[in-house]
């Protein structure tokens, strides 16, 4: 981006130079030609005699082409009077030799050049000039795309400066059941929410059901961004299945078995009938684009379920798989944009606070203001929406599968009424479904192996610090594995766990941190930091345009600028 | 801390339009400077019809040390050569001339300028370019004399298209009375006649 300008300084200067180049119209010096008297002009124009000059009138004539001056036997012609008026001659014009006039169809011009009015004729002995034209040649065309191209960049410089750099792949740790190299096939997200040391927490995310053999699965680990991972632990929650059944995980952190899903009817939003994008776990996601006003604005989902198949008394819970949209990786970008290169100080000083502000908390700031997906249900007796709880997961990445459960007061009549309050723009929705929580379900853990390089070599060390700490005593110290950019491993764990279909969550603990990019370091503002910080709400509305001028082109961008085989390549592009 | 940061939020909200007033005040600032002839050229005939200007040319008269007059180029005689300032066009609003005698022994060179381009979708294309520095912000400070250069320096050239360089007497060809002042007329009746 700091390129554009230099080139713009360069071009401009050696263009600037060309002012002082001005014989552009040296070759030009023969359009205009002067004759003393008739009989010059009919010497240089013998034809004129007999014939009718006719002046032509192609005036776009490359320069390369232009013939050196010739008698083209149709000039333009002015007689420059005696009296100091001069005749333009814009037709055709001729010598009338029996009464020595000039004839034609001409405009006299008075002393001031003011038009006196058309004249037919002139005698010679009247005219103390004739002077002759022919057509000028423009190259226009070359200095009119020169314009263009400095329109076309300002435009760009104007656009540069306020998006591409926002648009940066980031994350945590991503982990795959299966070697997948694409990105968005990952199975699981881990911390998100953990920017800093003192916020690492524990996060539970639904991997998926696998046939499982010999008690063993094995995760692909990766680092596939400009972070730091800090890994505190690792573990498996595995629930084997009985046919027809499957796993939940519970907003509750509790575990459930279900056995039966009432089918959803009906699914409304802003823009309608949304039934299709939600009925089923498809990887078609319902998703609005972000309002330009406000990124806090809020909608309203509803969803109607038909209950009539359900015993009235087993425990009901809302299914849904979502993932955020790159609003918050927008704003939690921005964050470290505004720190510039005291992103680190303002990093170890919230560490030391007991007041440490997490930017990307639910519970305080941004977001507080952007908030989870906050599900109601319609409760009949009371003819009230009545709030139940809140989905809330960080990560654009990787799909979150997650039960709320409601209360028994939710179902009437066969029917049941839901809606969600979310932000605009900030949620994807691939599947919401009313599932009945037969039973709770105990896990069986599964602890991480030691896992081994890419290569299969020697085992490393089992999420052993490579260097030691200052203080060994700290939570997770003595058991963190540091991950930086572009390390995979695979991680098995192995448990009493019997063979077949199990439903396999992934618990991760840790922290991870992001690292700031050279193309960021021009956006300190500390003044925008804290408007975020402690006038989120003010801030979001500010701040909606610039998000808008990116969104589209986001997707694109952040998936494009994965970093996964040449750890430590800083010159990708950021 | 309060405090700091609201003056912090003020200076940001004055930096971010301090950039493009500062760019206007450039741009302001570089139309009073832009040469003398740029803004007479305006006034010459197009290239397409030139042919049927009864005008002379715009004439650029270099005295040394910087001095430069600029006018109608009406005549030319053994001793002077004879401006009107300024250029106006035949059909366009009568303004006061003012003629100018300059003796051909002070004259250090000078150029003619005897038509222009259609410049007026350049002058949109600059236009849209200045309104756009608006959203440079910060990097107007940069963005904004590269445009000028830019611009200035293109709009020059495409003048520089219908521009030579002549001696005093091939300057006469150009002139609005290339056969020398009309008979009967003083510079006197003549300025008087305007």
């Amino acid at each position: 981006m700091r390129r554009i300008p230099k080139l713009l300084a360069l071009s401009a200067l050696l263009l600037a130079c060309t002012q002082c180049t001005i014989t552009n119209g040296g070759y030009l010096s023969d359009f205009k030609k002067s004759y003393a008297n008739v009989d010059e002009l009919k010497k240089e124009y013998p034809q004129l005699e007999t014939k009718k000059a006719t002046p032509s009138a192609k005036n776009t004539q490359p320069r390369s082409l232009m013939q050196a001056a010739q008698p083209t036997g149709s000039p333009y012609l002015k007689a420059h009077l005696k009296n100091g008026h001069v005749l333009v001659f814009t037709e055709s014009w001729w010598l009338d030799e029996e009464r020595s006039l000039v004839r034609g169809s001409a405009l006299n011009y008075g002393l001031d050049r003011r038009l006196v009015g058309p004249q037919d004729s002139v005698a010679w002995a009247d005219v103390s000039l004739f002077e002759t034209n022919r057509p000028l040649p423009s190259n226009s065309a070359l200095r009119m795309a020169s314009m263009t191209v400095l329109f076309v960049a300002d435009v760009a410089q104007g656009i540069i400066c306020f998006t591409v750099e926002k648009a940066c792949f980031g994350s945590c740790p991503t982990f795959y059941l299966d070697d997948s190299t694409d990105v968005r096939g990952a199975d699981a997200e881990g911390f998100s929410n953990a920017l800093l040391p003192s916020a690492a927490y524990a996060d539970v995310d639904y991997l998926g059901t696998r046939e499982v053999q010999n008690g063993t699965v094995s995760l692909t680990v990766k680092n596939e961004a400009l972070e730091t991972h800090v890994i505190q632990g690792l573990h498996l929650h595995a629930i084997p299945l009985a046919a027809g059944e499957c796993a939940l995980q519970g907003t509750n952190k509790r575990f459930y078995r279900s056995r039966q899903e009432l089918p959803l009817q009906r699914a409304t939003a802003q823009e309608g009938d949304i039934t299709e994008w939600v009925v089923a776990r498809d990887s078609r996601e319902r998703w609005h684009p972000a309002s330009a006003e406000n990124l806090a604005q809020k909608e309203m989902l509803e969803f109607t379920f038909d209950a009539s198949q359900w015993d009235g008394r087993t425990p009901l819970g809302v299914s849904v798989d979502f993932r955020q949209s790159f609003v918050t990786t927008f704003l939690m970008y921005s964050a470290i944009g505004y720190l510039g290169t005291d992103y680190a100080h303002y990093l170890a000083r919230a560490e030391r606070s007991p007041r440490a502000v997490n930017p990307l908390s639910f519970e305080t700031g941004i977001g507080r203001a952007l908030g989870g997906l906050e599900v109601e249900y319609w409760n009949h007796q009371s003819q009230e929406w009545l709030y139940v709880d809140r989905f809330h997961e960080t990560g654009p990445i990787a799909i979150n599968a997650q039960t709320l459960p409601l209360p028994a007061s939710a179902a009437h009549n066969g029917e049941i009424r839901l809606r969600m309050r979310a932000t605009q723009g900030s949620w994807r929705l691939d599947r919401v479904a009313l599932s009945v929580l037969n039973e709770e379900a105990s896990p069986i853990l599964l602890a991480p192996v030691p896992s081994v390089g890419p290569d299969g070599s020697a085992p490393l060390p089992p999420y052993a610090l490579e260097q030691p700490l200052a203080n060994p005593n700290a939570p997770g110290a003595a058991a963190a594995r540091i991950n930086l950019p572009g390390t995979t491993y695979l991680q098995t764990f192995a448990g009493d766990l019997p063979a077949g279909r199990t439903a396999l969550f992934l618990e991760s603990e840790g922290y991870y941190l992001e690292w700031s990019r050279q193309s960021w370091l021009g956006y300190r503002d500390l003044s925008k930091f804290a408007q975020m910080v402690y006038r989120p709400e003010h801030y979001l509305k500010q701040v909606a345009p610039e998000f808008k001028a990116v969104e589209a082109a986001m997707e694109e961008v952040f998936w494009s600028t994965k970093q996964y085989s040449n750890p430590l390549n800083l010159s990708h592009g950021n | 801390m309060e405090t700091n940061l609201a003056l912090r939020m003020l200076y940001r909200r004055v930096r971010t339009i301090a950039a493009p007033l500062l760019g206007v005040l450039l741009l302001g600032a570089s139309s009073c400077t832009a040469p003398l002839e740029m803004k007479q050229a305006s006034r010459l005939p197009m290239y397409s019809d030139v042919q049927r200007s009864p005008q002379g040319a715009l004439a650029v008269v270099y005295q040394g040390f910087g001095v430069k007059i600029v006018g109608e180029l009406i005549a030319v005689d053994d001793k002077r050569v004879y401006l009107l300032s300024p250029y106006s066009s035949s059909s366009g609003p009568r303004v006061a001339p003012t003629l100018t005698r300059i003796k051909r022994s002070e004259i250090e060179k000078m150029h003619v300028i005897f038509a222009q381009n259609n410049t007026v979708p350049m002058r949109r294309l600059a236009t849209a370019s200045y309104v756009s520095l608006f959203s440079h912000l910060f990097w107007a400070f940069v963005t904004v004399p590269v445009n000028l250069l830019w611009i200035n320096g293109t709009l020059a050239h495409d003048l520089g298209e219908y521009r030579m360089e002549v001696s005093v007497s091939e300057s006469a060809r150009f002139a609005r009375f290339p056969q020398g002042l009309p008979e009967g007329q003083t510079w006197e009746t003549f300025r008087n006649q305007l």
